[in-house]
């Protein structure tokens, strides 16, 4: 972008020369001169073959132009505008670098004799995946279409969604070579201007070859490189980018990724799925509290087993104690080594369930738990309790509703292991020390991450994190800051827009 | 490592990689502290008697071990009594080792057990061990046994269940009779030191079964301890007063059944405490207690028929009730304060709390005042229920 641009030249010719030059070595660049009665050149076309839908190109441009060329008199340059114009959806090209843009991405570039300017006509040609049920964030009541790797499509999605002035999108090109698209959309109104402003910052910030996932963006603008924890929220569900947005989020679509980004998020957003909040208030808030009590077991299950059969056995009931001891008899493991060797067993289930072609994916998962589970405890390798334990941990590990944040509690759990088996519950103590000051000092672009946590204002922590009956619901959506002052002065919408 | 913020160079690497393998030295098998599961005994109930001759204590611990050595019978418990002598109770503990080739765990012991001997002879060292033993929990009932407290261990139960389950259910249903009153160790240790009052705890014997055929374990009666040392054995008729007469976990839930004559018919009524006071008073240095008892009564039995249907009868049942528990009671607390000559009861803490100037006069002569001290009884019961069989009424 720092390297000077060409201006287009009024020669049309001398323009799909150059063309040609810079597309030269490759077959793709296909290159039609539109001529006149008098067989002078009156202007070029030129588009990428392999992008662009040729057929369509042929058949309803070029014949066009040439049909209305020879059916009217007059200027032939104003001709030519004219019928340019009747096709619609022209963007005004000023560069040699913008045209080879527009090139690039499924267009042709359109060259007029005698003018320094040239016309973009968009003629996707190639195939992409139709709109799908969400994969990873499943729900039953919600929408059912998800995002996928086409970023206009994608921001069709959210735009049906959200039918107001007020949706700023802002867009951007990323990557020297891949030449990416990637969007930023967020409500006026409701977001923080500064949080926008630094969000762009970052953005502006990132050099890269080729963006292929935004997780690489993600790794870029994020606060801290080296926690565990994601600090931007990732969704594939459009009804879940909405909400967001309409709570001051920012919300980051990349071209070729069916993932949309959201900042700024906070830890407890990633353990609520949409779902949250199509579901009737008492059954979702059930959930939340469950999902907060198998977010505990997820990260500390084998640990506190460890920390309690190793050192506290005073703190187990004792009819519990008789079970494990007739349980544990003759297991030729210490209890460290009995659950890390099963943890890892249920890590490399897991992997490998995930990375199988579909079909066997399912039948090693099954097999692999019926081997590792029942043969383990039969021969005697392994007790019946700690299959249990790690059964119950990999399932409660499921119902984190963020894949990557569950990614860092299943790593976390196996330091937590090693602290059990060094100290006991002192141990575990540290664990969570360390992580929760490490949870507290994390930001997601300049907000804190454990927000609304306050041990101060612990009601109004447990207000936020409780979901309300619908119409009660308002004041928690209120947006914070200048974008709330904005809004009460009635930045939305004027009034009877709605009525349409 | 997350919060290693900043680039690592190859030597800080190096470092952090060591320090990491430093760590697994803590690690499983290495560290002290570390009990296997698999490697204990856990003792259930241990029990402590004392050979005047030898000068010796025996402790003999009641543990549960796993059966099998191999997974595939995994799932069953097999009981192993074993026991050693030493000098000191402590050194008797210590020395169980050698019979012992698994960690004993004392942390989930429910019961001590404490030959009569021993708890003639040296209660308060039994007692002190018991409190200063960090593994030995303070909600362990003490028990004192008729005869040696070995014996009892290494009987079988009746019902082939693990003889602390089946003394853990029989002090849980010390509440549906009355009869028996066991104390946890905490209460004990709170009593012992004080040596005005004494106190009554558990009762455990061998009574054998009506054919003859075997033995079982009974939990009857109390124990009753004072001035630091075991006194004399109360039977269980004499113990419904004590649970009544204590503190609400007591009679809270007690529910007892006493028969008596009522117009020349054989009645039983099974009583709950609705409501109890203990007040005691001291008039110019002489004190006094009266005692306030609520019941409310439901009929078990008649051996003939009453005219139930009328209210007068239930008036005058409800008199004859009330007279009963009021006999009960005074009869106990007189056999107490006359015959055991001990404060069983805690009265001369109330005094010491509500009368603190005439308690410095008091307690130098308490051993002579408690026996004749006045203890008024009132009593007031109210029958409820009359059970679901309705008869007509008419003589």
């Amino acid at each position: 972008m720092e390297q000077s641009l060409t201006p287009i030249h009024p020669s049309a010719l001398l323009n799909a020369e150059r063309l040609q030059c810079l597309f030269a070595g490759s077959e793709f660049l296909t290159v039609r001169l539109v001529k006149d009665n008098n067989e002078t050149i009156v202007g070029a076309v030129a588009y990428h073959n392999i992008l662009v839908d040729e057929k369509n190109v042929i058949q309803q441009f070029i014949r066009k132009i040439n049909e209305d060329l020879h059916q009217m008199t007059g200027h032939r340059d104003v001709n030519l505008i004219t019928s340019l114009d009747s096709l619609g959806g022209g963007k005004e090209l000023r560069h040699m670098e913008t045209a080879a843009d527009l090139i690039l991405d499924a267009g042709a570039a359109v060259f007029i004799e005698g003018l320094s300017e040239a016309f973009g006509f968009m003629f996707p040609g190639y195939e992409t995946r139709s709109i799908d049920e969400p994969k990873i964030e499943v729900n039953v009541r919600g929408p059912r279409e998800s995002f996928i790797e086409d970023l206009n499509t994608n921001l069709s999605m959210i735009i049906r969604k959200l039918k107001t002035p007020d949706l700023k999108a802002k867009p951007y090109i990323i990557g020297s070579q891949s030449r990416t698209r990637v969007m930023l959309l967020y409500l006026e109104s409701r977001t923080d201007s500064q949080v926008v402003q630094e969000v762009q910052r970052r953005l502006e910030a990132i050099s890269l070859d080729i963006l292929i996932v935004n997780t690489q963006i993600e790794e870029l603008i994020q606060d801290s490189t080296y926690s565990p924890f994601p600090q931007l929220f990732n969704t594939e569900r459009p009804d879940r980018v909405v909400t967001a947005l309409n709570r001051g989020k920012i919300a980051i679509l990349t071209d070729g990724t069916p993932i949309a980004l959201l900042t700024p998020t906070t830890f407890f957003e990633m353990l609520h799925p949409s779902e949250d909040l199509y579901e009737r208030f008492y059954f979702a808030n059930f959930l939340r509290i469950i999902r907060v009590l198998t977010l505990f077991i997820s990260l500390f299950g084998p640990a506190l087993y460890i920390a309690l059969t190793t050192f506290h056995l005073e703190m187990i009931p004792t009819p519990l104690m008789l079970a494990f001891i007739s349980a544990k008899a003759g297991i030729p493991f210490p209890t460290f080594v009995e659950a890390i060797i099963m943890e890892v067993a249920f890590e490399v289930l897991r992997e490998a369930s995930l990375r199988l072609p579909r079909a066997v994916g399912q039948s090693v998962s099954i097999v692999g738990a019926l081997i590792i589970g029942e043969a383990a405890v039969q021969s005697g390798i392994v007790s019946r309790p700690m299959v249990i334990v790690v059964a119950m941990t990999g399932i409660a590990s499921f119902t984190i509703p963020s894949y990557s944040t569950a990614i860092a509690f299943r790593m976390l759990r196996f330091p937590m292991m090693l602290l059990a088996a060094w100290s006991g519950v002192l141990g575990l103590s540290l664990g969570l020390l360390i992580l929760l000051s490490h949870l507290c000092s994390l930001h997601s672009c300049g907000i804190p991450f454990l927000e609304p946590v306050d041990l101060g204002r612990f009601k109004d922590t447990v207000k936020k994190y409780i979901l309300l009956p619908v119409k009660f619901r308002r004041s928690a959506n209120e947006p914070s800051g200048d974008a709330a002052a904005k809004r009460s002065m009635g930045g939305v919408l004027p009034e009877g827009r709605n009525d349409g | 490592m997350f919060y290693l913020k900043g680039a690592m160079t190859g030597r800080t690497k190096f470092k952090g990689l060591i320090a990491m393998i430093s760590l697994a030295v803590c690690l499983s098998g290495c560290s002290p502290d570390m009990t296997e599961i698999s490697e204990i005994a856990m003792v259930m109930a241990f029990g402590i008697d004392y050979d005047t001759e030898s000068r010796k204590y025996t402790v003999t611990s009641y543990s549960v071990v796993p059966s099998a050595l191999s997974a595939k019978d995994s799932g069953k418990l097999s009981e192993w009594v074993i026991s050693a002598k030493g000098d000191s109770i402590l050194e008797a503990s210590k020395n169980l080792r050698s019979r012992s080739g698994r960690i004993l765990i004392w942390q989930h012991n429910k019961f001590v057990l404490v030959g009569e001997t021993a708890a003639r002879r040296a209660f308060f060292e039994i007692v002190d061990f018991l409190n200063r033993n960090r593994q030995i929990r303070m909600t362990s009932y003490l028990l004192v046994s008729e005869g040696k407290a070995i014996d009892k261990l290494n009987d079988n139960v009746e019902t082939e269940d693990l003889l602390s389950n089946d003394l853990l259910g029989k002090v849980r249903n010390e509440k549906e009779w009355g009869k028996s009153v066991s104390q946890i160790l905490q209460d004990i240790a709170n009593w012992y030191p004080n040596p005005y009052r004494g106190f009554v705890t558990g009762r455990i014997g061998i009574s054998k079964l009506p054919d003859g055929s075997r033995d079982a374990l009974v939990l009857n009666g109390g124990a009753v301890i004072d001035k630091g040392k075991f006194k004399a054995w109360l039977d269980g008729e004499r113990v419904i007063a004590v649970q009544l007469l204590s503190d609400k976990s007591k009679w809270g839930m007690l529910e007892f059944a006493r028969s008596f004559e009522f117009q020349s018919s054989q009645v039983s009524l099974f009583f709950r405490v609705e409501h109890q006071r203990i007040d005691s008073r001291c008039r110019e240095g002489k004190p006094e207690i009266d005692i306030r008892l609520t019941l409310s009564a439901t009929m078990g039995e008649i051996d003939h028929q009453l005219p139930l249907g009328n209210p007068e009868t239930i008036v005058k049942l409800e008199q004859a009730a009330s007279d009963e528990i009021e006999k009960l009671v005074r009869e106990s607390v007189a056999y107490y304060q006359k015959v055991l000559k001990s404060d069983i009861l805690g009265f001369s803490e109330r005094f010491a709390q509500y009368y603190p100037d005439d308690w410095e006069m008091l307690q130098k002569e308490w051993g002579s005042v408690y026996p004749v001290m006045p203890v008024s009884v009132h009593a007031k019961v109210k029958v409820e229920k009359m059970g679901m069989v309705k008869y007509t009424g008419v003589d």
